[in-house]
C-alpha cells in the first residue's frame, strides 16, 4: 500500500484529493509538517526532486516521486477508487479530464477575482463573465449525468467523484449561491452526499455552502465605518491560504495583499449628498427603530414630538400615471425597485408608500421625510431615475391636513382620493 | 393492524449478519427471542438485529434513530402494503420527491432504512415499466445504487435501469 509524505500548503483543494483518497484506501499519507510555501519548494533540494517546485508533491517511502494532484491521488487510491475494470478506469480518467479541463479553469476565473487572488482588471473581468457561463455548462453536464446515477462512475464513490468534487469545492463555498445552484439539484445532492462522507470530512472538515453570492470587490467595497473594514480584515486573513495557492500561478502572496490594500485605499470615499445640510435635532435612525418596534399609536406621536421642521421636511409623492398600473404585485415591484435605487438615501430619509385599490384599478402615493427643505432627489444622479414619475408636494408640518396624511400613511390605512381602499404598503427606512 | 411478510426479517438479519433468533407471530405481531432477549414488533426486531450484529447501518445519534424509526414504519405501513396500482403510484411519487435531494433516506450513508425499503420494494420495482422507471427517476437511481451489492441483493433479481440513461437524450412521453 502506498505510503509517503505530501508537500502542500494547508487547505489546498488539490492536496485534498490525495488526502481523501488516502482516507478511503487507509494509505499512510502524511502532510509534511515543516513545509513553508514559497520557501521549501524554492530550495534546490526540493526542485531536484520536483522540477518546477509545484505543490502538492509526493514522496513515497520507497522513493517514489510524484507531482500533480491527480497522479498522487491515483497512486494512493485503493482498487475501489481506481475502478474495477478497464472501462471504469477509463471513465474515471475521463472525469478527471473533465474536472481539469471544464471545471477548474472556469471556477478559478470566477472565484479567484472574488477572493482577491487575481487582480480585478478588465481582462480578468472578461474572463470572469465567461467563467460564469462555463461553470454553468459544466454543471449542466454533471447534472444530466447524475440524474440517473448516484456517483459518477460505477455506482460507488471513486476517484472521479473525489477529483470533480474537490475542483468544485471553491465554487460551492464562495459563488454558487442557493439561487444559482437550484438548477443543479442532482449535482447538489451528489456534492452534499460526498462532503458528508466521513472520509471527506476527515480532510475537509465541515464545508459550508455559499449562502450569498460573493461579488468582485465585495471584499474591498468601501465600508461605512470601521466595522466593515474589520470584517474585511478577518476575511483577508482567512483567505490568505487560498491566496497563497494562486500565488503559485500568479505571483508572491505578499505582493497580492498589497494590491488588495492598494485597491482598498484607491476606492473613493463616497460622499453623502446630505452632508452639506445641518443635521438638526431629529435623529431619523432613532425614529425608524421606534417605528419598527412600536405600534403606530406610539410611533406617530413620537414622530411629531421629535420632528425638527427647521432642518427636515415632509413630502407627499403621488404616482403620475395610475391608469397604467395593472397587477398589484407589479406595482409593488415598482415601489421596491425605486427603494432599491434610492438605497443611499436611506440614512437621511424615511418614507411610507402605499398602494390603494386592486388589479387594474390602483394608485400609488406616499409620505416622505428627509433632511433639508428641498426635493432631495436631484442631490445625486443615482436618485433621479424614478422621482419624475411622481408629483411631489411639500407638506406644511403645522397643518392639520399634514397630520392626517402622516397618520394615514404611517399606519397604512384609509383610502386614496378616488376612494380606492388601502391594499399594501412599503416602508423606505 | 398492518403486517409484513416474515421473509423481509430473514433478509435483513442475513444481510446484517445477525442471528435470526426465534420469530413467532401472534395477532399479526412478530416477536423475536434471541439469547433470552425478547423484542416485540417489526421495528423493534430490526433494531435488535442491529444490536446483535457488527453492522454500522444503525443510527449514530438519537435524531438518526428517530428518522430510521420513521422510515421503517413508512416501509411497513405504506410500502409493504401498497396493494393496488393507485397506492403504488402515490408511494413512488412521494419517495421520488424525497430522493430528488438526497442520496440515502437517513444521513448521507446507507442505513438499515434503505436496506429495509429495498427489500420491501423489490417486487414493485421489478414490475415497473420502462416508462415508470423513468417517471420515478430518483427512486430508480436510489434503488439501482443499493442493488449493486450482491450480499444485500441476496436472491432478489437485478432490476435493469439502463433505459433510464436515455432519459436525457430522449425523454419519455407521459
Amino acid at each position: 500500500m502506498a505510503a509517503g509524505t505530501l508537500y502542500t500548503y494547508p487547505d489546498n483543494f488539490r492536496a485534498a484529493k490525495a488526502l481523501i483518497a488516502a482516507q478511503y484506501s487507509k494509505a499512510d499519507v502524511k502532510v509534511a509538517q515543516n513545509f513553508v510555501f514559497g520557501e521549501t519548494n524554492k530550495t534546490k533540494e526540493f526542485q531536484q526532486k520536483f522540477p518546477g517546485g509545484k505543490v502538492p508533491a509526493f514522496e513515497g517511502k520507497n522513493g517514489q516521486l510524484l507531482q500533480d494532484s491527480n497522479a498522487i491521488a491515483f497512486f494512493v487510491s485503493n482498487d475501489q477508487l481506481k475502478g474495477k475494470d478497464d472501462y471504469e478506469k477509463a471513465q474515471i480518467l475521463q472525469w478527471i479530464g473533465f474536472a481539469e479541463g471544464e471545471v477548474l479553469p472556469a471556477s478559478c476565473a470566477w472565484v479567484f477575482p472574488i477572493l482577491g487572488i487575481i487582480k480585478n482588471s478588465p481582462s480578468s473581468q472578461e474572463a470572469f463573465q465567461r467563467a460564469k457561463n462555463d461553470v454553468r455548462n459544466a454543471l449542466t453536464i454533471l447534472n444530466n449525468h447524475l440524474l440517473t446515477r448516484t456517483y459518477l462512475v460505477g455506482e460507488r464513490i471513486s476517484l472521479a467523484d473525489i477529483v470533480v468534487a474537490s475542483n468544485l469545492l471553491n465554487p460551492y463555498k464562495y459563488v454558487l449561491d442557493p439561487e444559482y445552484r437550484k438548477a443543479f439539484g442532482n449535482v447538489n445532492r451528489w456534492f452534499t452526499t460526498l462532503i458528508n462522507q466521513p472520509q471527506f470530512k476527515a480532510v475537509l472538515g465541515d464545508v459550508v455552502l455559499c449562502d450569498k453570492p460573493a461579488q468582485v470587490g465585495a471584499v474591498h467595497a468601501s465600508g461605512d465605518a470601521g466595522k466593515k473594514k474589520k470584517e474585511e480584515k478577518k476575511q483577508e486573513t482567512k483567505q490568505e491560504k487560498p491566496k497563497k495557492e494562486a500565488a503559485k500561478k500568479e505571483k508572491e502572496p505578499e505582493e497580492e495583499l498589497d494590491a488588495a490594500e492598494a485597491l482598498l485605499l484607491a476606492e473613493p470615499k463616497t460622499k453623502d449628498p446630505f452632508d452639506s445640510m445641518p443635521k438638526g435635532t431629529f435623529v431619523i435612525d432613532d425614529f425608524k427603530r421606534f417605528y419598527s418596534n412600536e405600534d403606530e399609536s406610539k410611533s406617530i406621536p413620537y414622530f411629531w414630538e421629535k420632528f425638527d421642521p427647521e432642518n427636515y421636511s415632509i413630502w407627499y409623492g403621488e404616482y403620475k400615471y395610475p391608469e397604467e398600473l395593472s397587477k398589484v404585485f407589479m406595482s409593488c415591484n415598482l415601489i421596491t425597485g425605486m427603494f432599491q435605487r434610492l438605497d443611499k438615501m436611506r440614512k437621511q430619509a424615511f418614507g411610507s408608500v402605499c398602494l390603494f385599490g386592486e388589479d387594474n384599478n390602483s394608485s400609488i402615493s406616499g409620505v416622505w421625510v428627509w433632511r433639508g427643505q428641498e426635493l432631495a432627489f436631484p442631490l445625486s444622479p443615482d436618485w433621479t431615475i424614478d422621482y419624475e414619475v411622481y408629483d411631489w408636494k411639500k407638506l406644511d408640518p403645522k397643518s392639520e391636513e399634514t397630520k392626517k396624511l402622516v397618520q394615514q400613511y404611517f399606519s397604512w390605512t384609509g383610502e386614496d382620493k378616488a376612494g380606492r381602499k388601502f391594499n399594501q404598503g412599503k416602508v423606505f427606512k | 393492524m398492518v403486517t409484513i411478510s416474515p421473509k423481509y426479517l430473514n433478509q435483513i438479519a442475513q444481510y446484517l449478519g445477525a442471528p435470526l433468533g426465534k420469530i413467532t407471530q401472534k395477532d399479526n405481531i412478530y416477536t423475536r427471542v434471541n439469547n433470552n432477549q425478547t423484542s416485540t414488533g417489526t421495528i423493534n426486531i430490526i433494531f435488535s438485529f442491529l444490536k446483535d450484529s457488527k453492522s454500522n447501518l444503525g443510527p449514530n445519534d438519537p435524531l438518526q434513530e428517530a428518522a430510521m424509526f420513521q422510515w421503517l414504519e413508512y416501509g411497513i405501513v405504506y410500502a409493504a402494503n401498497a396493494n393496488n396500482g393507485q397506492n403504488v403510484k402515490v408511494l413512488l411519487r412521494d419517495l421520488n420527491t424525497i430522493l430528488s435531494t438526497q442520496t440515502y433516506l437517513v444521513g448521507h450513508r446507507l442505513t438499515v432504512s434503505d436496506v429495509f425499503l429495498y427489500y420491501v420494494l423489490a417486487d414493485i420495482m421489478a414490475g415497473l415499466s420502462s416508462l415508470d422507471k423513468e417517471k420515478f427517476l430518483n427512486v430508480s437511481r436510489w434503488y439501482d445504487n443499493i442493488q449493486q451489492d450482491a450480499a444485500l441483493r441476496q436472491k432478489n433479481n437485478f432490476v435493469d435501469f439502463s433505459s433510464n440513461y436515455l432519459a436525457n437524450l430522449v425523454p419519455a412521453r407521459h
